[in-house]
């Protein structure tokens, strides 16, 4: 079959999109289907966002595929008389964020004629598609709360999941992600204060910016955790990554309301580790059940220091979590046959 | 800097133009650039679609981009304070194809308006450019002619051009194309029956169409040429051709009215080798002048006599190849300016 996969992008910036139409590409080709990607770039500025959006409506490729998958917003927008939606967040501004500091239209007439108009292109052009399908449970609700939509989850699987497996447990606890405020790495030095075993933590991944790694220094410094918290400021390769996660007793994951699991997440269950996520993580929370395959705590220093703790205490428990981590996979279909069987149905 | 190429796009189609667009991406890498080619899609059929892929491209924000280098119609029209045009083609149905067989665009009121829509946008937004480059003669021309707008010629070479070598001027010339009617490999093997010295033709490529080859082996059959023609009559690698290219006595290419002059041209000249070309084969002649490093031909007739004068002139044969080789640092055929005027 012929199929366009259709998305957006800044230019440039390697975000989470890209690498799902990425993905997405390489599985429908090993499946044999003819691929080719449309990616627009689109720039998130209330001031020309209506114009963009024309643009996008503008092109037609009506006629250049079987099927067009349409990733980011708004590439849905793209007119295909057999579209499918693979919808994987609203512009939020003008939606759930909106009247949070995070809205990044103002509240003038023109900013709510502008916003209005998001809207009125999301009823109008969503309904187009012949199937909609979302990254995550929380996309499927604003779909439905926001636009009267039903979308079916569809969770994204790792591009390459081969490379994450099991090994015995050392002494540590991993936290690989980018450094930045939301993703709390902080909190986790914090819990390495609280800790009553001799777990270790490490957390690897590159700071988006110095501010965000002095304050976790500083904190290093400060409580001479040095021995304790081990700190790989800088970006990873995808092997070093995967060696450090299978080596772990299990896997921290603990943004601040994140809509998707995140990849993290999958990378530790396909290594059959349990993974640490915090309440108010937002999308973890979608596939980790606490005490089954993973472990949810309030966030705060204590609470995730004793989870921690708790992995270290009891490293069966842990790995039979893991295990569970792993069946997870299976109980919820997270694989691409799965993607691309539903994506083309 | 970050240089985003700007190309057209139609889906599950690579020609020239993305090859070209592939290798400035590397090149601009090479450099030093951060580079990312931007595709966007463009379909010309019914032809008001033209027009809203015009003012689609007029409505495309490229954020986070120093510098834009920009290929063809409609994605020139991408408004960005840094632009550049490399400048491959204007919509030569709305030009030089208007008028023949090649126009697409009905000759109705619409289509009349469409064509003046072209027109107009063209000597509008092209000024926007910073600077014009065309990657041939006859590109620069046309857009004077049409659109009173001054370029610089601006070749592209080829990728990597380090591999191609001349062994020998040995006893076959070579001709290196896909193998279809508007090649004319036939007219080739044609002239082999007039060649009176020992020169044997080796002519390699995919054929289009199994038509296009039965047409060029019923003439190979017609004038008993099996001994003094070979065919390969599918795609051959890089080191296949690089091979026959290096013991070579010359290379023919023959193609009708192209507009750039062909990579195979580019290819011969690195490998030393002089190339015989037709009169109205179009960009070829850019490179090729006649006498020098090469020979520019009427007919079958005339290109069986400069076969027979570069098979039995061998010092002729090598001053032609020096020359050849001598032509494209002449023109600046190179990366180093490429990349230069592009990003300066």
């Amino acid at each position: 079959m012929k199929v366009l996969v259709a998305s957006t992008y800044v230019p440039f910036i390697d975000g989470g999109g890209r690498m799902i139409v990425r993905d997405l590409v390489r599985a429908l080709r090993e499946r044999d289907h003819e691929v080719d990607t449309i990616e627009i770039p689109f720039l998130s500025a209330w001031d020309t966002m209506l114009e963009q959006m024309l643009a996008i409506r503008l092109m037609d490729v009506s006629e250049a595929a079987d099927t067009l998958v349409a990733i980011r917003t708004p590439s849905y927008l793209l007119r295909h008389p057999n579209k499918r939606l693979w919808f994987i967040h609203h512009h939020r501004g003008a939606y759930d964020l909106w009247d949070t500091p995070y809205q990044d239209i103002p509240a003038t007439p023109e900013g709510l004629a502008t916003r209005d108009a998001i809207v009125a292109a999301d009823n109008l052009y969503l309904r187009e598609a012949r199937r909609i399908f979302t990254n995550s449970q929380i996309v499927a609700d604003r779909l439905r709360e926001f636009n009267d939509l039903q979308g079916t989850v569809l969770y994204p699987p790792l591009g390459a999941p081969e490379r994450f497996v099991a090994a015995p447990a050392e002494d540590y606890v991993f936290y690989p992600c980018r450094i930045t405020g939301h993703k709390r790495q902080q909190l986790a030095v914090e819990a390495a204060v609280k800790l009553s075993t001799d777990v270790r933590v490490v957390i690897a991944g590159a700071p988006d910016s110095p501010e965000q790694l002095r304050p976790l220094q500083e904190l290093i410094d400060e409580h001479d955790l040095q021995d304790r918290v081990q700190l790989i400021a800088r970006w990873i390769s995808e092997e070093e990554k995967a060696e450090l996660i299978s080596r772990s007793l299990g896997v921290l994951y603990i943004p601040f309301l994140e809509d998707s699991y995140g990849y993290v997440t999958l990378e530790a269950f396909h290594a059959s580790k349990p993974v640490i996520t915090c309440s108010d993580s937002g999308g973890t929370l979608e596939i980790i059940e606490d005490g089954v395959n993973g472990l949810i705590t309030a966030p705060d220093p204590s609470s995730l220091g004793a989870a921690m703790d708790r992995l270290r205490a009891d490293p069966q428990a842990a790995a039979a979590m893991g295990e569970a981590g792993h069946r997870t996979l299976e109980l919820k279909d997270i694989s691409w046959d799965r993607v691309v069987a539903s994506l083309l149905g | 800097m970050k240089v985003a190429i700007v190309n057209n796009q139609a889906p599950f189609v690579r020609g020239g133009a993305e090859l070209l667009a592939e290798w400035l991406h590397d090149k601009l890498e090479e450099y030093g650039h951060q580079a990312e080619i931007v595709r966007i899609p463009f379909q010309w059929n019914p032809p008001e679609r033209i027009i809203d892929h015009m003012l689609s491209a007029r409505l495309i924000r490229l954020a986070n981009v120093d510098r834009v280098i920009a290929f063809k119609f409609p994605a020139y029209y991408v408004p960005h304070e840094s632009k550049v045009l490399w400048l491959l083609h204007q919509f030569r149905q709305a030009y030089d194809l208007w008028g023949t067989p090649y126009q697409d665009i009905p000759a109705t009121p619409t289509g009349h308006r469409i064509r003046e829509a072209i027109v107009d946008a063209d000597r509008r937004y092209l000024q926007e450019a910073k600077r014009i480059y065309t990657n041939s003669k006859i590109v620069g021309h046309r857009l004077n002619l049409y659109s009173g707008m001054e370029s610089e010629i601006l070749f592209p070479p080829l990728l990597d051009a380090a591999p191609y070598r001349c062994e020998e001027y040995g006893d076959y010339f070579f001709f290196p194309s896909r193998i279809t009617a508007g090649k004319r490999q036939h007219l080739a093997a044609e002239a082999m029956a007039a060649v009176a010295s020992s020169a044997r033709l080796i002519i390699a490529g995919q054929p289009e169409t199994d038509e296009d080859l039965r047409r060029l082996m019923s003439v190979i059959k017609e004038h008993e040429l099996e001994d003094r023609v070979e065919v390969i009559p599918r795609w051959i690698d890089d080191d296949e051709k690089l091979r026959l290219l290096a013991g070579a006595r010359g290379v023919i290419y023959l193609p009708f009215g192209e507009d750039s002059y062909g990579y195979v041209t580019l290819e011969a000249f690195h490998a030393r080798k002089p190339v015989i070309t037709f009169t109205d084969s179009g960009g070829t002649l850019e490179l090729i002048e006649d006498g020098r490093n090469g020979y520019v031909v009427d007919d079958v007739h005339d290109l069986a006599a400069a076969i027979d004068r570069l098979t039995e002139d061998g010092s002729l044969v090598e001053r032609m190849g020096q020359a050849a080789l001598d032509t494209i640092d002449e023109l600046e055929i190179s990366w180093d300016r490429v990349i230069g005027c592009l990003t300066q």
